[in-house]
Formats: C-alpha cells, structure tokens, sequence
C-alpha cells in the first residue's frame, strides 16, 4: 500500500495516544519497503515541528524527532510551484486552509506517478478533504500481522 | 586507543553543558559530553522500531502530551489562517 501522509499522523509517532502504536507499526513497515510506502511533502516538517511545539515539547527535543523522522522509509516531496498553483486553486474554492490545500495539491501531483492509495488523516481532515481526494483514516487501513 | 573529537556548541548549549556538570556533580564537561554521546548512540543503534517507541517514551516523560496530534495540527492551521 502506498500512501500520502498528513502531518496529524505523523505527530502521532511521538505522542501517546489513540492509534500511535498503529502508525509506529506503519512506519515500521515503510522501512522494510515490502511493497508499503510512505509519501508527505517537506512542508510536512514544519507543521510536525510546529505542533510539538505548541505542545510543550522543547527545542532540542523536537530536532531529534525531526531527525528521526527523516531516518525512516518515508520520502519527502519538494513544494513545486505547480504544487502551490493547485494549492491556490483549491484554497480559493474550497474552505480549506493553505496547509491543507498544499497537501491535497501534492497528493495530487505524485498520486498517478506514485500510484498512491490513498491520504492517510485523522477524523476532522478527514471529514474536510473527502470530497476532493481518496482519504484514509488509520482505522481503516489493515496492517500485515507479521510485523 | 582513545581520539578526540571537536565540537562546536550554542552559547545556551554550552550555558546548559556548564549548569549539568555542576549539577550532577560531573568531573568535567568533557565527561558530560561522553555520556550524551554514549546514550545518543545507544538510542541509534537499537532497531528502527524499538527506536521510535523509545523516542516516544522519551517525548511522554519530558512533556507529557497535553493535546491530540490532531489538535495541535489544527491550531497550527489556525494560526496561520490568522497571520
């Protein structure tokens, strides 16, 4: 399964919570490239960092889980300025916010060539991006049990 | 057989290298700087996954989690939305 990653799931990773063993277990798979991969733009750095800030993590704390998250089997796409064309597109006809349209116009751009499966989020961008790309909530995704 | 190995740090990392030596009683920076080293590449060295639960531990015990992934990510969005 190949999927783009919103960056909610990717906080995931350091936070305990509902459906954080799951992705763990996600990334685990991404790294042994068993036909499971895992997309998200640069972009998606920032908003991870961004979010452990805010929620209280300190500075150098957050460096290490950015560099962590960068040792993992997960490519990180460059922003284009065709990306941010779409980008701006979809921000002026839907009620999305600019972070949000950027991924969807990223998913957009590497869904044929990566022939991704869908875009991996929580429940609330879920409910807001269904309408314009295939989502995927970690519930619905069935992981090997071998892992 | 030993090497050295120089390094530069931040003025406040170096503050904080100071402030730990004195604190827990460290012979030397240097000393404090082994230990770093030794536990950071002990973290390295365990597998991929058992590397990730242990950085999540790590981010539990030194800030628990206050909020959802998905909050923080929303009020991040709406930060920006309001700039």
């Amino acid at each position: 399964m190949r999927l783009y990653l919103e960056p909610s799931v990717l906080v995931k990773v350091f936070k305990l919570e509902e459906n954080s063993d799951k992705m763990i277990d996600l990334i685990n798979l991404f790294d042994k490239r068993e036909g499971w991969c895992g997309f998200t733009s640069k972009w998606a750095l920032l908003e991870v960092a961004r979010a452990l800030r805010k929620d209280g993590k300190p500075e150098k704390l957050i460096s290490l889980n950015l560099d962590e998250l960068r040792r993992h089997g997960i490519v990180f796409a460059s922003v284009l300025d065709e990306m941010l064309e779409e980008a701006k597109a979809i921000v002026t006809s839907y009620d999305v916010y600019a972070s949000d349209a950027l991924h969807v116009a990223t998913f957009k751009f590497l869904e044929k060539g990566e022939k991704l499966n869908g875009f991996l989020c929580d429940d609330r961008h879920y409910n807001r991006l269904r309408k314009m790309i295939p989502v995927l909530k970690l519930n619905e995704i069935r992981l090997p049990p071998e892992i | 057989m030993t090497t050295t190995v120089a390094t530069k740090l931040s003025e406040s990392e170096a503050r904080l290298l100071e402030k730990i030596t004195e604190e827990y009683g460290f012979l030397s920076k240097s000393e404090v700087v082994r230990n770093a080293v030794r536990l950071y590449l002990s973290l390295l060295s365990l597998k991929p996954k058992e590397r990730l639960i242990t950085l999540r531990l790590i981010n539990e015990v030194i800030s628990p989690s206050r909020r959802s992934s998905s909050e923080l990510i929303e009020e991040a969005h709406r930060e920006e939305d309001e700039t």
